[in-house]
């Protein structure tokens, strides 16, 4: 329509054209605002994008959720460092600030997400010590572990997101895990780091662990293991596009 | 010589549900040894052999798994105890790395993992 | 607790010591026993001793029940009610939330958005083992094969006697219950055959298994259209291979185990890879489910009619379903019974086809010439047990790519790229190659090879027994993954 008119009035059609490259930088300022709207630093539709996961085997869920979920995007790259029944307290088994520093360096990421401390209950052995957990001074001992590992992994081109831990079927790990949550959350704040809560999302209308939820068909499913706490198929998805939602990934 | 498994000899069909369930029974026959097939084994002996055996096996660990130990102690329930063991554990996991056996899991794992990464 | 733990060998280590010191006074060893049982159930979780015992109890009492009439109805009343609890409870437990899954799936499907009511229901670990044992306990008293037993600690100690209780071998109250009442013994043949036999389950387990399924049939089977056709046509192998070593790895340990506390159990796995026939296949993998299966599932449904028609083949069909249903709550279990049963009936109906061919040819020549001008063809034999091995192994192969895909998507997005032939070896390496290859040819040994060794080793003394078994296992814990996966079967 607007080439016909162009034909009738030359001062119409230039009128014409400025309207139109006026709506083409709209259409593009839209664009780019929309992006940035979606997330903070994150434009996974312009340039792809490394995603570390980073853990132990509640990670790993996250992460071949994560992987699911992005299978055909070729933009999200996927990679994870994840160990079963490691953590931060228990550093004679596995020491991740050993490392962490290696496998970033090698991979790059754009995105660290870190799931870590579900197997972080128990005992802090220091100095000839034992600190049993949940007391003052275990807190304040794994408050500084956590600040240690944060400073290993904080990096200058990278978002670094800490992702707490989710609520599980054993009361007493439920109560510890709010403990532990509250030390991540502030950590986080202290390394400018983006504390994820996933506690809600993954509770009954009641308020208390279920096993079951929503899943991303819309329909309710089981969502947690026998275990009462690591994900099935259905569970990592949902765990994956929340948490990929909650960093402006999705 | 022919290849028990593989000779494929059918004078008539036999199926599972038809064929008897495999028996360790008749090997049992030939598993005591020739002076105990003449009367009942000697149980409280044997028994005893084999627990002592057992505990070499423990001390073999004790001597080349010394980190193992260390980790296991620090699984147990923390109290006073377990303090001990632990303590106990670290000193020994030290006195093994200075005298050397400790040092052989780390030595087989790499031989092990140069073997597990060659690649065609 | 798991068997590869220091904590189940120091546990397993002072029961030996306490079971043969009390080896002439049969009650307390047999408390002792169950004590342990308990204790080593408890374990894993204490809610379920309750139901270990409640389910002990129901197939006490209906084995009681069964020896104190002659009514026929009556008893048929009293198998019929045993059975259905046994399985009821195992089905509420273990696949009512899947029936909700499919019931789901099903909406779906239909473009219906319907939330079912699923049960926060926590499976019991082992529970399709004891279940089994239950109800094999109670047909076989009724059948007349075993007198129902009048002690409770036997029947409750047949039920959970921990070498078997989380994983099998599905033991049958007949072999085990007169071992508990007689005075054990223990053979110097017996503790080396039980050493072998845990090293044996130790090294398939957390090598073996570990190493194929972590390098290569975790990462394939994640994502199959990611992989090359090389690494899938390894993967499917090798997953055999994987599911085998980890399956017998702890029918292997139960079975050293019970064999070092003076009970003899049966062998679960025969070198059931090297088998030239499907049939064959089923007399040697999972010896005691396959034989359960047929006692108490394909002859319930045969009846007393031995039939050789269409209803032999559905039963034959409906076996093989169930018996994939048992290993679980997932429609590709169903699909790969499903397979094994077509295969079984399919060979089944050649096979007697092909006999009664030979057959007739040999009669119409019967007049003049004798038989032995038609002698057996070595040659031939070969050739026929090398193809029918070739056969037997794929499809077992095969249809095992249903029995390790989450859902049906997976399965066929495998057989897709597979069958593209597109890419070399990326996850295969020359160390995976040959685990696979080799557990393969070791199918084809003599079986009997643990037991030779055991009888040459018997004049051993306890330091050099000692030093193979401690020597043994710190190999297999230096080459070993650190932390221990449970078995696959845990999940059953």
């Amino acid at each position: 329509m607007l080439d016909s008119l162009r034909l009738l009035d030359p001062a119409a059609a230039l009128r014409h054209t400025a309207i139109r490259i006026g709506l083409a930088a709209l259409l593009a300022a839209f664009i780019t605002v929309g992006a940035q709207a979606q997330g903070t630093t994150l434009s996974a539709r312009n340039h792809p994008i490394t995603v570390a996961v980073v853990g132990d085997s509640v990670a790993n869920d996250l992460g071949n959720g994560m992987e699911d979920l992005f299978v055909r995007h070729r933009n999200v790259r996927v990679v994870k460092k994840t160990r079963f029944a490691t953590g931060l307290v228990r550093t004679d088994y596995f020491n991740w600030n050993a490392s962490i520093r290696e496998f970033l360096n090698h991979h790059d990421p754009d995105v660290i997400l870190v799931l870590i401390g579900g197997n972080d209950r128990q005992a802090i052995r220091t100095k000839g010590r034992r600190l049993d957990p949940l007391t003052r001074p275990w807190v304040a001992e794994y408050q500084r572990r956590v600040g240690h590992f944060m400073r290993n992994i904080r990096r200058e081109r990278a978002k670094v997101f800490w992702i707490g831990l989710p609520a599980v079927r054993s009361d007493s790990l439920t109560h510890a895990y709010r403990v532990m949550n509250r030390i991540y959350r502030r950590e986080a704040r202290r390394y400018g780091f983006r504390y994820v809560s996933i506690w809600d999302e993954f509770l009954s209308p009641s308020g208390g662990y279920t096993s079951f939820g929503e899943s991303l068909e819309g329909v309710k499913r089981r969502l947690r293991k026998n275990d009462g706490m690591h994900f099935t198929e259905a569970g990592r998805l949902s765990l994956a596009a929340y948490v990929a939602h909650a960093i402006g990934l999705q | 010589m022919v290849d028990e498994t593989l000779a494929y000899r059918e004078t008539k069909t036999r199926w599972f549900w038809s064929r008897p369930s495999r028996s360790l029974l008749p090997v049992r026959r030939r598993l005591a040894r020739p002076a105990e097939q003449k009367g009942a084994p000697d149980s409280a002996g044997n028994a005893r052999s084999a627990a002592a055996a057992m505990l070499i096996a423990f001390a073999l660990f004790l001597v080349f798994e010394s980190e193992g130990l260390r980790h296991f102690t620090r699984d147990l329930p923390g109290n006073a105890f377990t303090d001990i063991l632990v303590r106990n554990a670290d000193r020994w996991d030290a006195l093994m790395q200075r005298l050397g056996p400790a040092q052989v899991q780390p030595a087989i794992r790499d031989q092990f993992e140069r073997i597990r990464s060659i690649r065609w | 607790m798991l068997f590869p733990t220091p904590q189940f060998a120091i546990f397993f280590f002072a029961i030996f010591v306490a079971a043969w010191a009390l080896r002439t006074h049969t009650e307390p060893r047999k408390l002792l026993l169950l004590g342990a049982s308990y204790f080593f159930y408890g374990y894993w979780d204490w809610r379920f001793l309750a139901l270990l015992a409640g389910s002990s109890t129901l197939n006490y009492m209906a084995g009681l029940g069964l020896s104190g009439t002659r009514n026929e109805t009556l008893r048929r009343r009293i198998v019929i009610a045993a059975v259905a609890l046994n399985l009821g409870v195992l089905g509420i437990f273990k696949y009512y939330n899947f029936f909700m899954d499919s019931l789901t799936d099903l909406t779906l499907a239909l473009g219906l958005h319907r939330d079912m009511p699923f049960l926060e229901i926590i499976l019991p670990i082992g529970i399709s083992f004891f279940t089994f044992q239950g109800i094999s306990y109670v047909v076989d008293v009724d059948r007349g094969h075993i007198k129902a037993v009048r002690s409770p600690l036997d029947l409750f100690l047949y039920i959970s006697f921990f070498p078997q209780l989380v994983a099998g071998p599905i033991v049958r109250a007949s072999h085990f219950l007169p071992q508990l009442n007689k005075e054990p013994q223990l053979s110097r043949t017996a503790v080396v055959f039980g050493f072998l036999l845990i090293l044996n389950g130790m090294f398939k387990k957390v090598v073996l298994a570990h190493y194929l399924a972590v390098g290569l049939v975790d990462p394939v089977f994640a994502d199959p259209t990611q992989a090359t056709s090389v690494d899938l046509i390894g993967a499917h192998y090798a997953y055999a291979v994987q599911v085998y070593c980890d399956f017998s790895a702890y029918s292997d340990i139960a079975i050293g185990a019970a064999a070092l506390l003076g009970f003899r159990f049966r062998k679960n796995f025969d070198r059931p890879l090297g088998a030239t026939s499907l049939a064959q296949l089923w007399q040697r993998w999972h010896i005691s489910l396959s034989t359960w299966l047929r006692d108490y599932l394909y002859r319930a449904l045969r009846g007393n009619k031995r039939d050789a028609g269409p209803r032999m083949y559905r039963n034959i069909f409906i076996t093989m379903l169930l018996g994939g249903l048992w290993h679980g709550a997932n429609w590709t279990f169903v699909i790969w019974g499903a397979i094994h049963g077509v295969g079984l009936g399919a060979e089944r109906f050649i096979k007697t086809r092909w006999h009664s061919l030979r057959q007739s040819r040999r009669l119409s020549t019967a007049g003049a010439v004798a038989a032995s001008e038609y002698p057996e063809q070595p040659a031939a034999n070969r050739v026929a047990a090398i193809v029918g091995w070739l056969i037997t192994f794929h499809l077992f192969t095969l249809a095992a790519i249903f029995f390790r895909s989450p859902e049906l998507d997976t399965a066929l997005e495998f057989f897709a790229t597979m069958f593209s032939f597109q890419g070399g070896a990326d996850l295969l390496t020359p160390f995976l190659f040959l685990l696979t290859a080799g557990a393969v040819a070791v199918q084809f040994l003599p079986g009997r090879g643990i037991e030779r060794f055991a009888e040459k080793a018997a004049d051993w003394p306890a330091l050099a027994l000692g030093l193979m078994l401690g020597g043994g296992l710190l190999l297999i814990e230096m080459v070993g993954p650190t932390g221990v996966a449970p078995f696959i079967y845990f999940q059953f």
